[in-house]
This record gives structure tokens, C-alpha cells and sequence, in this order.
């Protein structure tokens, strides 16, 4: 497959997105509200409020390291992403498509696809646990990498096959229909804790809750075969769980629209309603229940509602991000049609989602989706604040129609390796890398960029 | 699903159903936790809550696209 051909398939899928954003286009703050409090109220939240309680994040972890972390993920979308986004008004595609060159923005094109496979494997393993409920399903528990029984598969490729269907289909109208279900699914959560208050022994007027929290839901013990979390943990986690969309700067193709660069303040909707109060009712059904899956542990807190919950949840959340997989995957395949590409994003999304690990290991694949895409965002940043006062070329890809900037494919690249050996070798947990990634990011490609056109300039001119 | 813009009384009532359907769907479990019903009606309660909910805001809120 010729690089030019990839080059052009890839334009015509982000044709529209190609200039940017005009004046007339421009929205209000209340649809970044809406996008921002409808997102991020999702089918991981479940998930994540009980893997906090299984390793022992404390009460005061929780509730003091919670409210920093989503105040430091706030503040990042807020003086990071939206005033780039504002600025420039370009998509995340073309921003690095002029930075970095179509070939190497194709390779990123794929990372980010499989990433959003995966993704959507676990809301698909999530909904798994509801529906299986009426069939009695063995659900995995904490531990269970592998898939644990014949019912248990054959539940994920029935999930798995109506997503991929509908997102063959097209998923606008699931979309409509996510925007409809976030309300609900809020007052889901917390009418399911609330529920779970009497099983507890939580009394009426709050007087004992955290006495109760500290005893029996947040006790700061790990359980067996679970790492401790501390307080750093809950920050760092809290604040990178969707480092790709603010350090990383997927984002940037939201707030492209919005009429001000404060918007990004629209932001703490979605964490303080979906990262905070949802994760916090989350681990609290989670301690009135009997089982680690999210299915049965909404059912056991609510009945039928709280399943219902579990499907949906996971539902909209998977089907735009395989949708969004699809996408990313076609360029790879410029002759097959946007069905067939689907298809296999369905394939590898239902093939995922059949082992437990996605789901049970869910916030060590959320740290590594972010360390892999961070780098990126490292790179705008430099090119947008740091090149002018450095004397270089911002856009350089684009001004110069090279294919592969290579400062910045190095600058990816080493950043991959070094997260690989600090993780691998050193032992440091993933949730401590993205930040060190993202300011080496940034320090690398300047210093690449320095040695790179400088060099280029010099041969250019002495050439 | 709603391709027609719905008029302004019937729209009135749907909000007024859907807001209703919000409230059963919180409202039970607080109910509950005071000991005024049982565990089985509140989830029998949410589930009306649900329907009533979904019934109803899929009509104030799903707008079809201009073609």
C-alpha cells in the first residue's frame, strides 16, 4: 500500500474537518456542558469505583485525592486544551497532520483505533454482566484473566455482535439516544447507593457515614491479589483518566467550537458529576454487594433498574468508540468499504472484551491508553507556545511537505521505550508516568526540532 | 423518531411525565433508606421511573437532523 494512497484516503475521511472552524459555527457553553456531563457519566464508572474500593483506596483518599485529581484534569483542559482549540479551531487529525506529517499521523491514527477497540471491549464485557444475569451466567470475578466459562463468551459475542451491528449501521441515533440516558443514569448511581445506605447500616441523616466508610466500604486494605492504593494513586488516576483528551489533546476537536477559551472550565460537569460523585456511589453499591462484577452488583443494589443501567451504560459508551475504531481503521484499508472495516473493529472490540483482565485490570489499560497517546499532546503544546520564542517553524511538516516529521516520530518513539523501561524494569506504575512522558514530550521535540531544522536549514542553504 | 416538531402543550406534558420519571427514579431509594417502604417497591417504583423517563424525553429531546 503506497504512503500517498494512505495520505488521501485519510484526507477525504477528515474532508470536512479540514479548515478551521468559522465564527458562524461557534457554540454556547450549555453544549459543552452537555457533552462534558453526558460522557463522562459512562459504563466505566461502574467499574472504577469498585476497582478503587478492591485496592484499598482509603475514605479520605478518595474524597481528598478525588477532588484534586479532577481539579488538576479541569485545570488542564482549561489552560491547555481549550486555548490551543481556540486559537488554531483545528481537529486533533489536521493540528498534527501539519505538525507531524500524514505518515506519521497515520501510524497514530492506528494506535488510537486499537486503543478505542479495547476501550470499547470493556463497556461490551461491562453490559456482559448484566445481561448475563438471567441466565445465570458464571461472572468473572477480581482475579480472572482469562475467560472463566462457555456462558460467559457466549454472552460477550451476543453483546458484542448487536453492538457491531448498530455501529455498522451508523450511530447517530444511539448518540441522541446516550445524550437521553446520561440524566438517568446519574440518578442511577446515586439513588443505587442511597439504596445501599440500609445494608450498610448507614443511619438516616449521615451521622455515622464516615464512621461506616472508614469500617466497612473505604477501609485502606487492599484485597487479596490487589496492589494499595494511596492517596497519589487516587490523584494521579483522577486527573490522567482521560489524559489522550486533555495533555493529549483529543479534545482539541471539541472545544474547536467553543466561542471562548474558559469553556474548558465546562469540563467539571462531567468530573465532579461522573469522576466523582458516580465513583464514590459506585464503590459505596459495590460494598453492599456480593460480587465483583458490575452487573450483578447494580442489580443486587437496585434490581432491574440498576441492570438496565449496567447495559446502557456500557452500551453508549461502546458503540460511538467502536464507531470512532472503524474510522481510524479505514485508512488502513482503502479499498474496503466502511461496513467491512466495522466489522473487523467489531471483531477485535467482541475478541477483547471475552477476557475479564480488560475489565478487571480496567485502570492500568486507562493509564496505559493515555501514556501512549500523551507524548502527542506534548508535541502541540510545544509547537503552539515554545517554537516562536525558540526561533522555529511551527507546522513544520506542512510548510515543508515532508511526510514524517521525524523530530516528533522520535520524540514518540523514545518516550514509548523509556514508559516501557520505567515500567517494565524500573517498576514505576503506569499512573505515575503520563506526566514525566508529557513534559519530556515536550522538551524532546524542542530539542529534536532545534537539531532537526537547524540541520535541515543548514544543508538547504549550504546545498 | 420525532421527525415532527411536537406541539407546545403536548410538549408540556412530556416534560411534566419525564420530570415525573426522574423523580421515581431517585426518589424511592431515600424512601427506602428512611424506612418508609421496602426494597421491593423501590425497585419496582424505579423501573416505572425508567419507563416513564424514557417514554417521554425521547420525545422532548431527540430532534431529527435537517436534511
Amino acid at each position: 500500500m503506497k504512503v500517498s494512497s494512505v495520505t488521501r484516503k485519510l484526507d477525504k475521511l477528515y474532508e470536512f474537518d479540514r479548515e478551521p472552524v468559522t465564527k458562524n459555527k461557534l457554540q454556547g457553553i450549555g453544549n459543552f456542558l452537555g457533552i462534558y456531563a453526558g460522557e463522562h457519566v459512562a459504563g466505566t464508572e461502574f467499574v472504577i469505583g469498585i476497582l478503587f474500593v478492591a485496592h484499598g483506596v482509603s475514605v479520605t483518599d478518595l474524597f481528598i485525592g478525588g477532588f484534586i485529581g479532577n481539579l488538576l484534569a479541569v485545570l488542564s483542559w482549561a489552560f491547555i486544551t481549550s486555548p490551543i482549540a481556540v486559537k488554531e479551531r483545528l481537529s486533533l487529525y489536521w493540528q498534527l497532520r501539519k505538525i507531524c506529517g500524514p505518515a506519521l499521523v497515520f501510524i497514530y491514527n492506528i494506535v488510537n483505533a486499537l486503543m478505542f477497540c479495547f476501550l470499547a471491549g470493556a463497556m461490551v464485557a461491562v453490559s456482559a454482566t448484566a445481561v448475563g444475569i438471567p441466565f445465570n451466567i458464571t461472572m468473572p470475578a477480581l482475579g480472572d484473566f482469562y475467560p472463566n466459562s462457555i456462558g460467559w463468551v457466549v454472552t460477550v459475542i451476543c453483546v458484542g455482535a448487536v453492538i457491531t451491528v448498530i455501529a455498522i449501521m451508523g450511530f447517530e441515533s444511539l448518540a441522541r439516544f446516550a445524550k437521553i440516558a446520561a440524566p438517568w443514569m446519574f440518578l442511577i448511581f446515586v439513588a443505587a447507593a442511597v439504596n445501599s445506605f440500609p445494608k450498610l447500616g448507614i443511619e438516616p441523616g449521615l451521622g455515622n457515614f464516615w464512621q461506616v466508610a472508614n469500617d466497612t466500604i473505604w477501609t485502606g486494605i487492599a484485597m487479596p491479589g490487589q496492589s494499595q492504593f494511596t492517596i497519589w494513586h487516587v490523584i494521579f488516576f483522577t486527573w490522567l483518566a482521560n489524559a489522550a483528551m486533555h495533555l493529549g489533546m483529543s479534545d482539541l476537536s471539541i472545544f474547536r467550537y467553543a466561542k471562548k477559551w474558559y469553556y474548558g472550565f465546562a469540563s467539571a460537569v462531567g468530573m465532579y458529576l461522573g469522576h466523582y460523585i458516580a465513583w464514590i456511589a459506585s464503590g459505596v453499591i459495590y460494598a453492599a454487594a456480593t460480587s465483583d462484577s458490575p452487573g450483578p452488583v447494580a442489580y443486587q443494589a437496585v434490581g432491574l433498574a440498576g441492570a438496565v443501567c449496567v447495559v446502557i451504560a456500557g452500551w453508549t459508551t461502546a458503540n460511538p468508540t467502536l464507531y470512532r475504531a472503524g474510522l481510524a481503521l479505514q485508512v488502513a484499508s482503502p479499498n474496503w468499504k466502511r461496513w467491512k472495516v466495522t466489522l473487523l473493529a467489531g471483531l477485535i472490540t467482541t475478541t477483547a472484551a471475552m477476557f475479564p483482565a480488560l475489565v478487571m485490570q480496567l485502570l492500568d489499560f486507562v493509564a496505559l491508553y493515555g501514556l501512549i497517546l500523551i507524548p502527542m499532546g506534548g508535541i502541540i503544546f510545544a509547537d503552539f507556545y515554545l517554537f516562536k520564542r525558540f526561533k522555529l517553524e511551527s507546522y513544520y511538516a506542512e510548510k515543508h511537505n515532508i511526510m514524517f516529521n521525524s523530530a516528533a516520530g522520535l520524540t514518540w518513539l523514545l518516550l514509548l521505550v523509556i514508559s516501557l523501561i520505567a515500567n517494565r524494569i524500573i517498576g514505576i506504575e503506569l499512573f505515575f508516568l503520563p506526566i514525566p512522558s508529557w513534559i519530556m514530550a515536550v522538551v524532546l521535540y524542542l530539542g529534536f526540532s532545534v537539531v532537526h531544522q537547524k540541520y535541515l536549514n543548514k544543508n538547504l542553504s549550504t546545498g | 423518531m420525532g421527525s415532527q416538531p411536537i406541539k407546545p402543550r403536548l410538549r408540556i406534558t412530556f416534560i411534566i411525565i419525564a420530570a415525573a420519571g426522574l423523580i421515581l427514579t431517585l426518589m424511592p431509594s431515600f424512601l427506602n433508606w428512611q424506612g418508609v417502604i421496602g426494597p421491593e417497591k423501590v425497585n419496582n417504583l424505579m423501573v416505572a421511573g425508567t419507563i416513564l423517563w424514557f417514554g417521554s424525553a425521547i420525545f422532548i429531546f431527540v430532534k431529527k437532523d435537517p436534511d
